[in-house]
């Protein structure tokens, strides 16, 4: 595993690839026992970030999947009457499962396929916010590029205070307060 | 007349010697240039000097009753603004409603300012004491403006569908910011205004998109006070001696114009400085020990803040300049122990 490798797995999480390194890098998850440990971690701590619940038993869930069938019982044998059964329903039991298999590709497949309204917003949100849609909506300019709100708080405060005590800024009307209120505040 | 008749008349003598011709083309050329002196003179005389204008400015924003919408342009983003100022019976109410985005409105009423920028973020000033005098007696001083600005006419444009004549404020150094302000000519307010730096572009843009005189009711608010302490001539003495603080080393221009201090809401003795070069002005906040203090510079558009710790106090600097000037006063005030009495 390269850090290169790493680098883009990281911005496979984020939703930041390059369209043209995603089939590579995802070759490169299939492959790599390192990866897809740093693809877990990235979700536990995109999860984690999140505050969504992180549970034990979630991790190295393929693995564990491939053991449980690894484990389980496989009969070889079939009983001489499920065989004499089966023979005598063969053509009428073909019947039935052509036409069920019919009914599916005709009825069913398309709606497993068809996105639910909920699927098809999700699907623009997603488009809406990546990163590198350049037609996503701007994000409001920061006020004080501070990051603890009560400094911020504290600025504006101050910054307001001058603009009312400030000597020209009956000359300037309304003007210096454009700043105070024309900048959008994330919280 | 024949041809040959009209060339003999040009020969002819025009009944003038060689010299009094002369005399006569002179004559006629002052007489002319006194004429275009006249003209322009007059032309000169009608057309009020840019500082008068800038004067108006302040007057008409002072005086007058208005509503319009207004176009805000900064950092390549545009905002949108609806604006009410009315003067009525001598006060002045104010309200800026932004109209892109989370609601944030900012109220001025009766010397208060309370500005909603979320649900849970509410500030709320009052005009106090000289401050609040300060701001309604500011008036336009042309030869302290003169030091470090120069007030330049940039002639008409049309703006709003109104005619206007720009006027621009050129600072002589990199210091503080220049303006561009097209004044409408009929009322004489701004109905653009660019904020200059040292680029050709504006760092900042402002401009009306539709503009409605209101009929002012009641008187027009006090203008200017001469006995005020807002002119710089007058400024000496604002600032009690008996202060522990002083302003060691100070960006050309700039001196202390008010002091004020008061106890923040959690009891903290704040004191408050404004610092003005006739213009523009920056505030220092000195705190005792506040749990929250700006450690370095940050920058909300234009406007500039600056912060540290001085002799155990933190001190703020905000104001819109650039960012050397609230740099260089943050450096240049001290503490003096003792001073106090």
């Amino acid at each position: 595993m390269s850090e290169q490798q790493r680098q883009h797995l990281s911005d496979l999480v984020d939703g930041e690839i390059d369209p043209a390194l995603v089939h590579a890098t995802l070759s490169a998850l299939g492959s790599s026992a390192g990866l897809k440990a740093a693809w877990e971690r990235y979700h536990l701590i995109g999860a984690a970030m999140r505050s969504e619940p992180v549970r034990e038993e979630y991790r190295e869930l393929a693995a564990l999947v491939s053991e449980r069938i690894a484990a389980e019982p496989v009969s070889l044998v079939r009983s001489a009457a499920r065989r004499r059964w089966t023979k005598r329903l063969g053509p009428f039991a073909t019947a039935v499962l052509a036409a069920c298999a019919a009914f599916f590709a005709v009825f069913a497949v398309p709606q497993l396929f068809k996105p639910s309204p909920d699927a098809a917003v999700s699907l623009n949100r997603q488009v809406a916010s990546s990163p590198s849609d350049p037609f996503r909506l701007p994000r409001p300019a920061q006020r004080w590029h501070v990051e603890e709100p009560a400094l911020e708080s504290k600025l504006d405060r101050f910054l307001v205070n001058h603009q009312e005590q400030s000597p020209a800024t009956g000359m300037k009307g309304f003007l210096p307060y454009l700043t105070v209120v024309g900048y959008e505040t994330e919280r | 007349m024949k041809r040959s008749d009209s060339l003999r008349a040009l020969d002819a003598p025009t009944g003038f010697p060689p010299q009094r011709s002369a005399d006569a083309v002179t004559l006629y050329l002052f007489l002319l240039v006194s004429l275009v002196a006249l003209w322009c003179a007059e032309a000169a005389a009608s057309d009020p000097a840019p500082t008068e204008q800038l004067e108006r400015m302040s007057t008409a924003l002072r005086s007058l009753s208005y509503e319009g919408t207004i176009v805000y342009l900064h950092e390549r983003r545009l905002e949108t603004l609806r604006i009410v100022h009315r003067v009525e019976e001598g006060q002045v109410h104010e309200q800026l409603i932004s109209l892109n985005g989370p609601v944030r409105t900012l109220t001025r009423e009766k010397g208060r300012v309370i500005c909603r920028l979320s649900d849970s973020h509410r500030i709320s000033v009052n005009g106090r004491g000289v401050g609040k005098d300060v701001l309604h007696a500011w008036s336009l001083d042309p030869g302290t403006l003169g030091d470090h600005y120069r007030v330049q006419a940039l002639g008409a444009a049309r703006v709003a569908n109104r005619q206007t004549e720009a006027v621009g404020i050129i600072p002589r150094d990199a210091l503080r910011y220049g303006y561009r302000f097209y004044l409408d000519r009929e009322s004489g307010l701004p109905l653009k205004s660019d904020l200059m730096g040292q680029e050709a572009d504006p760092i900042e843009q402002v401009m009306f998109t539709s503009l409605s005189l209101l009929p002012l009711r009641g008187s027009a608010p006090v203008a200017t006070d001469p006995a005020s302490p807002r002119r710089r001539s007058d400024a000496e003495g604002v600032v009690p001696e008996s202060l522990v603080w002083r302003f060691a080393s100070l960006p050309p221009g700039f001196s202390p114009v008010m002091y004020d201090h008061w106890r923040d809401a959690g009891g903290q003795p704040v004191e408050h400085f404004v610092l003005s070069d006739g213009l523009a002005s920056v505030s220092v906040y000195v705190e005792g020990d506040p749990q929250e203090g700006l450690q370095g510079s940050t920058h909300i558009g234009a406007v500039y803040a600056a912060g540290g710790r001085v002799a155990d106090h933190q001190i703020t600097v905000v104001g819109e300049v650039p960012l050397e000037t609230v740099e260089a006063v943050l450096t240049g005030i001290r503490y003096v122990p003792g001073a106090r009495r």
